[in-house]
């Protein structure tokens, strides 16, 4: 840290301002140039790549990734995690097929389903803020709860859904934009807002950032942190509602993967698990790019087990470069071993 | 078997020519700081010597050093008359110097015959010899004078039971040097007595033992000797009991500065600095009765409006628990506390933020600023609602008085957007200083406004809060150094919690003795 200050005092000032500036640029650039490497490969190595469909399908599959990675981001940006959207997602198709099978309309179904998973994520922070339960703990437990809860209320078969009001709404297209996509591009750009417009977001960052000194400079600390598990809870239920719509039925599995597949997203993206950094829209294009990486080796006919493979390797990459101090880190070390070798 | 008897732990030995450890020109630099200067000692077997200092007196670098933590720039180490150098902390214990720290290093959940024999656990064929591990655990912490069941897990016992655990460990491994930091800073009082006494018989048994500590009675009760570090320099080494505590206290402090602060000449034809107008009428803040559940007793002052009032005392008196109380940052037991004649709920930071009162903490990275946010988010950070409209932030108001504040505290070279953690010691605090600027605090409590800046750097800080208060608002200074704490208006002196006395700035002489001779 003043080591930095010390050797940059040689420079310039007006110079130094200027190095400041670029390299700030250059670190909120860094993850659009890694995804825009990625599409030129997948173009290189394969025609069908940059064909307007399969592109279409990339997104589009990725949507509902991306919007519990938005929700995900809110919670992890305060040092936390939740681990219940997933089985959230699931409750969501299940509550929503439940209401619809009654013949009521899809608003009632949808502010139902609503209510029901926002009032979890309430719970889940109330759990960690007044029961000071960590945030692992809690939402795995809520996890499980979630995930039994929806399936003694489906009764155990899978629910249909034929309101074609409400699967238009959310699996439907505006032009030839598909539906999902509008979905996660608006919640994307009105979270990036609120992260950096709105004092609530600038609260979270502090938080994250360091609780202590957020404590000090008199932020509601409690308040904010109900409010991001609530909100990831409600994108949570979105996210069950564009799944609910994508696969016509409600059932309590459909969730599993996907608290996983959130967190790796919002971690490519270059958030930090101890919070107060990333943001939303970053958030979203690591789930981009992990989703693209996949979609290349799909087109390349790599089986799904060394996908899987792969992908880990993707994360792990992505979080060592992004993580700012470890390439630092790293040459410093191999540099150490070298003097010690002489 | 018999190497763990604790009467085998120290081979030195008396009659050994060679003192048991010697450091000579020990030194150590951070970046921009020389935390450890030219520092040559020796250490006897049999010996209690303590090493004390203030604050950033380098105790903690030196401690670092001899524990293998860290590799001095400059010096050498010797056990037994040979020199040794560590590049880990396993291998100052493997030549028999072991550190036992604060926050002990047991495992918690391992039970104490485990803890005592952690890394060197004896086996029988295959498996670990339980018997001969327990057996011997117990026999060393009976001989310490403890009777505890060797089976439970450490994490159950009591702070001080944990630390006879520790001895124990210490001397399974064949101590020749015991080095304790601080360990009677989370004790209660009496086992304070029965952790002396413990070290009493160690030191019969011939080892050497280093104990660092500022507590002035513990010293006398339990040292030989005593060196005193400052500023990274070794002052001097002085016999106990025969050394009268005012000195050791004066070494510790050092004469007030005799260098020129806030650019005025100190000598006894002028008038010292002063970092209030001296020209305080009514009273602002009025505490009364304030007491914590730990160290405060029954604290009565008040805080008038245009006035520095220093709060003085050694580290651990208690001032940074004062600044905490008054901020709402920690619960009071007992006090009423009233601004302008309104008594004031002060449960939580944000209530003191919102009657105008602003701290700047000791700590400032875990507790002033957050690290990866920029400038401009900083110090606009306790002042949100002002800078927004339902909520949504005027992000070029905010920018403005980021730049504002950067032309007025002079952070030369720092843009807006800078990340805050990558800046200078002096320039944090301007930071942190800022955030309260913004935040229109009439009230400011600093704790050790200057630990950790460099010269240049602090005179700037004394220069703001001088202007803080001859723009109208009030300073409640607490701080362990005396050449600070002189520039105040008026200093209270807090000792073990309890004010006890008060000083008018005129009645302060020029070395501070009128203070000093309070601490005691």
């Amino acid at each position: 840290m003043d080591q930095n200050v010390l050797k940059s005092d040689a420079i310039p000032t007006a110079d130094r301002k200027l190095l400041d500036r670029v390299l700030l640029a250059f670190s909120k650039m860094y993850l659009f140039l890694v995804f825009a490497i990625i599409i030129g490969l997948g173009a290189v190595l394969s025609p069908y790549f940059l064909n307007l469909r399969n592109l279409t399908n990339i997104i589009t599959a990725a949507s509902i990734t991306s919007v519990l990675a938005v929700g995900q981001f809110f919670v992890i940006v305060t040092g936390g995690i939740d681990l219940s959207v997933g089985s959230l997602a699931a409750l969501s198709t299940v509550v929503s097929a439940i209401v619809l099978a009654n013949h009521y309309p899809a608003l009632v179904a949808i502010l139902l389903t609503f209510l029901t998973c926002g009032t979890v994520g309430l719970a889940n922070g109330a759990l960690i803020v007044y029961a000071r339960i960590t945030p692992f703990i809690a939402t795995l437990a809520m996890l499980s709860i979630v995930e039994g809860f929806s399936y003694i209320i489906q009764t155990g078969e899978l629910i249909q859904i034929s309101d074609t009001s409400f699967t238009s709404l959310f699996a439907g297209s505006i032009g030839p934009i598909p539906a999902p996509v509008i979905i996660f591009l608006v919640i994307m750009v009105a979270a990036a807002f609120l992260m950096s417009n709105f004092t609530f977001g600038r609260e979270l960052y502090a938080i994250g950032g360091n609780r202590e000194a957020a404590r000090l400079s008199g932020l509601p600390i409690n308040r904010d942190l109900l409010l991001a598990y609530a909100i990831s809870g409600l994108l949570a239920g979105l996210a069950g509602l564009m799944l609910a719509s994508q696969l016509l039925e409600g059932s309590s599995l459909v969730g599993r993967g996907y608290e996983l597949d959130s967190i790796a997203a919002v971690v490519v993206g270059g958030a930090s698990l101890f919070g107060g950094s990333g943001d939303p829209i970053r958030s979203v294009i690591g789930g981009l790019i992990i989703a693209t990486i996949l979609n290349i080796m799909n087109l390349m006919g790599i089986q799904s087990q060394p996908q899987l493979v792969i992908k880990g390797f993707v994360i792990l990459i992505a979080v060592f470069f992004s993580s700012g101090d470890a390439p630092r880190r790293l040459l410093r070390s191999l540099g150490s071993l070298s003097r010690r070798r002489r | 078997m018999g190497a763990v008897l604790p009467s085998d732990a120290a081979p030195a030995g008396e009659g050994s020519l060679e003192p048991t450890l010697a450091v000579s020109g020990l030194t150590k630099a951070y970046v921009g700081v020389r935390a450890l200067q030219d520092v040559s000692l020796t250490f006897v077997a049999g010996e209690v010597h303590a090493i004390a200092g203030q604050n950033g007196a380098g105790k903690s670098t030196f401690i670092r050093i001899l524990s293998g933590a860290e590799q001095p720039d400059s010096g050498t180490v010797k056990v037994l008359g040979s020199p040794v150098a560590f590049d880990t902390p396993h291998a100052a214990q493997k030549a028999g110097i072991i550190t036992i720290y604060q926050e002990l290093s047991l495992v918690s959940g391992l039970s104490v015959a485990e803890n005592v024999f952690m890394g060197d656990l004896p086996v029988k064929g295959a498996t670990i010899d339980r018997r001969r591990m327990r057996y011997e655990a117990g026999r060393t912490l009976e001989w310490l004078g403890f009777t505890i069941d060797v089976d439970v897990s450490v994490g159950s016992l009591a702070i001080a039971q944990q630390q006879a655990v520790e001895l124990a460990k210490a001397l399974h491994r064949k101590a020749k040097v015991i080095l304790l930091d601080e360990p009677t800073a989370t004790l209660p009082a009496p086992d304070v007595k029965r952790l002396i006494s413990v070290l009493k018989t160690l030191r019969e048994r011939g080892v050497a033992i280093i104990y660092v500590s500022h507590r002035m009675e513990e010293l006398y009760e339990l040292c030989d000797r005593v060196s005193v570090l400052r500023d990274g320099a070794l002052v001097g080494t002085y016999d106990l009991p025969d050394t009268k505590s005012s000195e050791i206290i004066r070494a510790m402090i050092g004469r007030a500065l005799k260098t020129s602060l806030l650019g005025q000449s100190l000598d006894e034809s002028h008038e010292r600095p002063r970092l209030g107008t001296g020209t305080a009428s009514d009273t602002l803040l009025s505490v009364k009765g304030l007491q914590d559940q730990s160290i405060l007793r029954d604290i009565s002052f008040d805080l008038r409006s245009g006035e520095v009032l220093g709060v003085a005392g050694l580290v651990g008196s208690g001032q940074t628990e004062l600044a905490k109380c008054l901020f709402g940052a920690r619960e009071r037991t007992a006090g009423q506390i009233s601004l302008g004649g309104r008594v004031l709920k002060l449960d939580n930071p944000r209530d003191a933020i919102r009657n105008g009162i602003g701290l700047l903490p000791q700590d400032r990275k875990e507790q002033g600023f957050v690290h990866h946010m920029s400038v401009t988010h900083n110090i606009t950070l306790a002042s949100l609602p002002a800078f927004s409209r339902y909520t949504v932030l005027n992000k070029k108001n905010e920018r403005r008085l980021a730049q504002d504040m950067i032309r007025k505290l002079t952070m030369r070279s720092v843009v807006p957007e800078k990340t805050v953690g990558t800046l200078s010691g002096g320039t944090q605090q301007k930071v942190v200083f800022a955030k309260w600027l913004a935040s229109t605090a009439r009230i400011l409590l600093v704790d050790e406004p200057t630990r950790g800046i460099d010269v240049g750097a602090k005179e700037e800080i004394y220069e703001l809060i001088a202007r803080f208060v001859r723009q109208g608002g009030s300073v409640l200074m607490c701080t362990s150094e005396l050449p600070e704490v002189m520039m105040s208006d008026r200093v209270l002196v807090l000792a073990r919690g309890r004010l006890v006395g008060e000083l008018k700035h005129e009645e302060i002489d020029l070395h501070g003795d009128a203070i000093v001779n309070l601490f005691y």
